[in-house]
């Protein structure tokens, strides 16, 4: 079509489109370059903590006598230590070995020890890792709970993984898990104002020049879907502009593979639920259906907006979605069903489809197919609506 | 052929056009004249529905009526409308115009390069149009035109701005633009260059034509006048009346004196050529021309 | 000709006399001129995107208290024993197996042990007198422990020493005044606080981005605008003073609302004390939090204004203006070490919540970002601004007028 091309010029000779690419590209290489290797997983692969543990509970055990009259928790501490330490031995001897396969088996399974023992701890000593209880975290036990079987799921899955093991996966280095844990925390933000920001002239730009295109032998509903189509394929450039960092964190710390896990939780009662791995190739999947969607939501709620009020400014104002959900979810706060259906519930693509928001949320009503027919109804209703006010409306812009 | 049945336009309480009903043939140069706000452009806009008439229809080759947005889109690939100067895209250059056009309108557009050749733009169509003249900017715009091509083409104002020469060219280019069918309107208050290509004139004025003239055919009885113009028109009037007392005259806006041949007798006429001849002041004996029409029409 | 003195000086005072009057004239005429801009404005669908916004914000709040854990004291209390906890756990097995030798940091997080138990018994039996004297005790022992060494590794378990300071005025104040402990949010100050809070970060940014246009609107009708009978400067100031004006209007109106429907929802209480930052910790009644509050947005209205002119002038383009706004708002953020050696540059103020807590002085290592400092800065820069466009409008003004005469006015 012709009319796309027209307009594609148009959009990538624009200077304010210019100048969000190029900040884009700058931000993300700042990212790639100064921010991504100074990451420190709390997860991480810490030869000297899990020897240092090792040790002063090797020293305890085998100097603890329990007797009748011992003290409950010296009773308690011979009790649990011996195995974990034994995981904890398995894996000081794979990392010694270098048998990147049998660390991994071990460190699933003192994953799962350790929150077995910390959980139902009855005298309120064992801790997660300590980076989990700063000072202000007012949900430390639970972040420890959750990252604690997530490693644990993820270790399994490494255990009987077909590709190389390194320590860059373990650490979730490599350049794929660094962009799904940008994925699950500030990308899709900056991804939707991203959006919002290309395609907010869209229509308004025409308004400067009404003799020209007014004219065009096209229906209005058309021009306004091939308008979005535009604004959409700009967004997506935008995806494209962060592959240079990708590319650089890439050949830093490796790509790892589209078969890497990436964990999901399945939320239950009292959120006992299971953790699951799915690829990350589906991962990626999912979430770029997602981010299509809301683009596709976005770009038509300018458009509405642009027809309706004709002003750049209440455009902007859409950018509020973005932050709406933080004004009703909040953790420990028992949710109502209902604002499940709302598409502002949804921002958070990564957390929705890792399931860590059903986790943190404590409720099992955000999964990611509902959020994908919220936003696709949403975004048909609000295409409708185009089409009815452009059919009212004699439309000139 | 468009054929326009009795539009009327009203905004408020005002009706700018006030029940127009006309047929309009292939093949034609219309000038549309009037003076600013008399409905020029409103009648334009009726026929791109930019402004939707209160009453009345247009009808586009007997069977295409703005109906729905769907026959709004056929109808606009028939119909075109010469762009504004002031909406060029000023990061864009002559030519990326140009090219939106042909693809807009791919079922009747022609070369831009025969176009560019034609209207003389080609040294600087490669700009950006933000360093254009307002007469580069002009022609730029009919060249968008021409190159959609379009058998109905409305053009604003298409001469302003422009030297001679250039308007010379562009007159010839619509002739010949008229030779292939196409009904080019022209609304415009240029009247002397209108009046050498135009082949019919619509004066109009309370919301319709007052006044339409078909150069194509020549009117037989058409009364004759004596004009002339000079500084002083009233003394010559007045020394004119010394030896006609019941001399019937006409001062126009256009400082032109005009009086009817029929109410002289051939002395009278002698008279009066000698005298004015005389005060060497031009006299001219002819129909009234498009200038004093329009000098008539909107005296007031 | 012979004129009498007296009448020289009857000239005199005349055309004195008529200088003044037609200054005043113009000063009139300049109002007018304001007005003009200010209906036009008014109307301009920009004004009332913002309100829309404020107004979708001040909704937001309420349910966002409602929903949240904001500054409740019984979740925040866990929180910092178990961080207390984690951080005890560091010393166990050195320093609680031998109470000889237990280096004065254990020691002091096992007293520290001990006022937060009483602040937890407080909340638990309702006693507002137990938690506050634990609070107050608690904010003392932790005073000391920031010059211990070691103090680093436990860090990140305890707040910072802005943070206690904070606290320890504030449980003084409430103790001194006999006010009553807020254990949950929805209270009038906590409302207040909140507002302030989000308002006070967004109130630079939400200037900039709705006056990221305020010259180049006039590009779409330049002949019109030109053409007034006024000089640039006087255009100028007349434009802002109608944002301004503007500004100010919507400023009074979230705070009139926001006052008049939480003291509706919660009971009015314009006393409470609230604990700030100024070079030095201590506490103001919100009543005077509100006033610090508005007149510092209106620094930062005039501020964010100021740039947004120069940045209209050079680049026409509003997006350009609107990033350069936030690049300035993050820039402490971004470079914190900027702030420490350029404590008097004004991008260290612009963020008011951060300012009034003493954040920004927290980051950038510098304890002369204070408030009273942030006024001065604000008052010059702008100063300073406007005197910079003046010169550069005049500059302009004279290079068209030569332009003009040359004959090359095509710009």
């Amino acid at each position: 079509m012709n009319y796309i091309k027209w307009e594609l010029k148009g959009f990538f000779s624009n200077h304010k489109n210019l100048i969000i690419f190029a900040l884009l590209l700058i931000a993300s290489l700042y990212y790639a370059l100064y921010i991504a290797p100074a990451y420190q997983p709390i997860e991480s692969v810490n030869k000297e903590e899990v020897e240092a543990r090792y040790e002063d509970r090797k020293e305890f055990l085998d100097n603890v006598e329990v007797r009748n009259g011992s003290h409950p928790l010296t009773i308690f501490a011979a009790l649990v230590y011996p195995k974990w330490n034994e995981l904890d031995g398995e894996r000081l001897t794979a990392l010694a070995n270098g048998d990147l396969y049998s660390y991994a088996q071990a460190t699933h399974e003192w994953y799962l020890y350790a929150d077995e023992n910390i959980k139902t701890d009855p005298y309120d000593v064992l801790r997660y890792n300590p980076r989990y209880y700063t000072y202000g975290n007012k949900h430390a036990k639970e972040d420890g709970h959750y990252n604690y079987l997530y490693s644990a799921e993820r270790y399994s899955q490494y255990a009987s993984a077909n590709y190389e093991l390194n320590l860059n996966i373990f650490e979730e280095r490599t350049a794929l898990q660094t962009l799904k844990r940008l994925l699950e925390s500030g990308l899709p933000y900056i991804l939707l104002l991203t959006c919002l920001l290309l395609s907010n002239d869209i229509v308004m730009k025409d308004r400067k020049h009404p003799s020209i295109v007014n004219g065009f032998p096209m229906t209005p509903f058309k021009r306004m879907m091939l308008k979005g189509l535009v604004a959409l394929i700009g967004c997506l450039t935008s995806i494209a502009i962060l592959l240079p960092a990708f590319l650089i964190i890439g050949f830093r710390d490796g790509f790892g593979t589209l078969d890497l896990p990436a964990v999901v939780y399945n939320f239950a009662f009292l959120n006992n639920g299971t953790y699951e791995s799915i690829s990350m190739g589906m991962f990626l999947s999912k979430y770029v259906v997602m981010l299509l969607l809301w683009f596709v939501l976005i770009i038509s709620l300018v458009l509405l907006i642009s027809i309706l009020l004709k002003n750049e400014y209440f455009n902007l104002t859409i950018g509020i979605i973005c932050f709406i959900e933080i004004t009703y979810y909040q953790r420990r706060k028992i949710l109502d069903d209902w604002l499940s259906y709302l598409p502002t519930s949804y921002v958070q693509i990564g957390d929705v489809i890792s399931g860590y928001r059903n986790y943190a949320l404590f409720t099992d009503s955000i999964t990611t197919e509902k959020g994908f027919m919220v936003l696709f109804s949403t975004s048909i209703l609000i295409i409708l609506l185009i089409w009815l006010v452009i059919k009212k409306k004699k439309m000139t812009i | 052929m468009i054929q326009l049945n009795n539009i009327v336009v009203q905004f408020g309480e005002k009706k700018v056009l006030n029940g127009i009903t006309k047929t309009l043939n292939p093949g034609e140069i219309i000038g549309l004249v009037a003076p600013n706000g008399t409905g020029k452009s409103t009648l334009l806009n009726v026929l791109m529905n930019y402004v939707i008439p209160n009453q009345g229809e247009v009808v586009f080759d007997n069977k295409f009526r703005y109906t729905n947005k769907k026959n709004e889109a056929h109808i606009r690939s028939l119909i075109s409308m010469m762009p504004d100067q002031s909406d060029l895209y000023n990061h864009l250059t002559g030519m990326d115009h140009l090219h939106i056009y042909r693809q807009m309108w791919s079922q009747t557009s022609i070369d831009p390069n025969e176009v560019i050749e034609r209207l003389n733009i080609s040294h600087y169509v490669k700009n950006k149009t933000y360093q254009y003249s307002l007469g580069m900017r002009q022609r730029l715009c009919l060249a968008m035109q021409i190159v959609a091509n379009t058998p109905y083409m409305l053009m604003d104002e298409v001469m302003n701005g422009l030297d001679p020469d250039n308007v010379e060219l562009i007159s010839k280019l619509l002739e010949e633009k008229k030779k292939e069918g196409k009904i080019i309107i022209i609304a415009s208050h240029l009247l002397e260059n209108l009046e050498k290509y135009a082949d019919k004139i619509f004066l109009l004025k309370d919301g319709d034509f007052i006044y339409s003239r078909d150069y194509r055919e020549t009117v037989l009885q058409e009364e004759s006048y004596l004009k002339f113009s000079s500084r002083n028109n009233s003394k010559l009037v007045k020394e004119l009346k010394g030896f006609i007392p019941e001399l019937k005259y006409e001062e126009l806006s256009n400082e032109r004196v005009i009086m009817n041949m029929d109410q002289f007798s051939m002395d009278q006429f002698l008279k009066v050529q000698n005298h004015l001849n005389n005060s060497q002041v031009n006299l001219q004996i002819g129909v009234l021309d498009l200038l004093d029409r329009y000098s008539i029409y909107y005296n007031s | 000709m012979g004129e009498k003195p007296v009448n020289k000086r009857k000239n005199k005072v005349l055309s004195l006399l008529s200088s003044i009057l037609s200054s005043i004239l113009r000063g009139i005429n300049v109002f007018r001129l304001m007005k003009t801009i200010f209906l036009v404005e008014r109307k301009n669908l920009k004004f009332r995107s913002i309100l829309s916004v404020l107004i979708l914000f001040i909704i937001g709040s309420f349910i966002y208290l409602e929903n949240s854990q904001f500054r409740e004291l019984e979740a925040a209390t866990a929180a910092e024993v178990i961080a207390k906890n984690t951080a005890l756990d560091l010393f166990r097995n050195t320093d609680a197996t031998d109470p000889e030798v237990s280096t004065p940091i254990y020691r002091n997080l096992n007293v520290q042990s001990n006022q937060l138990a009483y602040r937890s018994l407080g909340l638990i039996m309702d006693d507002d007198t137990t938690y506050i004297q634990g609070a107050i005790e608690l904010t003392k022992v932790r005073h000391e422990i920031y010059s211990m060494d070691g103090y680093n590794n436990v860090s990140q378990f305890i707040p910072t020493y802005r943070q206690n300071q904070l606290d320890h005025v504030l449980y003084t104040a409430i103790d001194d005044q006999n006010e009553r402990l807020l254990v949950e949010n929805s209270n009038f100050p906590t409302y207040i606080i909140l507002l302030l809070l989000v308002l006070g970060v967004g109130w630079y940014l939400l200037v900039g981005i709705f006056s990221s246009d305020i010259l180049l609107d006039e590009e779409d009708h330049k002949s019109l605008v030109n053409g007034y009978p006024f000089t640039m400067a006087s255009k100028l100031s007349a434009k802002v003073f109608s944002y301004l004006v503007y500004m100010i209007g919507l400023l009074i109106i979230t705070f009139v609302i926001t006052v008049i429907v939480a003291s509706i929802k919660y009971g009015i209480d314009l006393t409470y004390p609230v604990a700030i930052f100024n070079g030095d910790y201590f506490t103001i009644a919100i009543w005077e939090y509100l006033g610090l509050a508005f007149l510092y947005f209106i620094c930062l209205s005039l501020t964010a204004l100021t740039i947004s002119i120069i940045l209209n002038y050079y680049f026409k383009n509003l997006y350009i203006a609107i990033f350069v706004h936030f690049f300035l708002f993050f820039v402490p953020q971004l470079i914190p070490a900027l702030g420490e050696w350029f404590w008097f540059l004004p991008f260290n103020y612009l963020n008011f919540s951060s300012v009034i807590n003493g954040q920004v002085a927290e980051i950038t290592g510098n304890q002369m970002v204070t408030l009273n400092n942030g006024f001065i800065v604000l008052v010059i820069t702008i100063v300073i601004m406007f005197l910079f466009i003046y010169w550069q409008f005049y500059r302009s003004q004279i290079k068209q007028s030569k332009m003009v005469t040359i004959g090359g006015g095509n710009v």
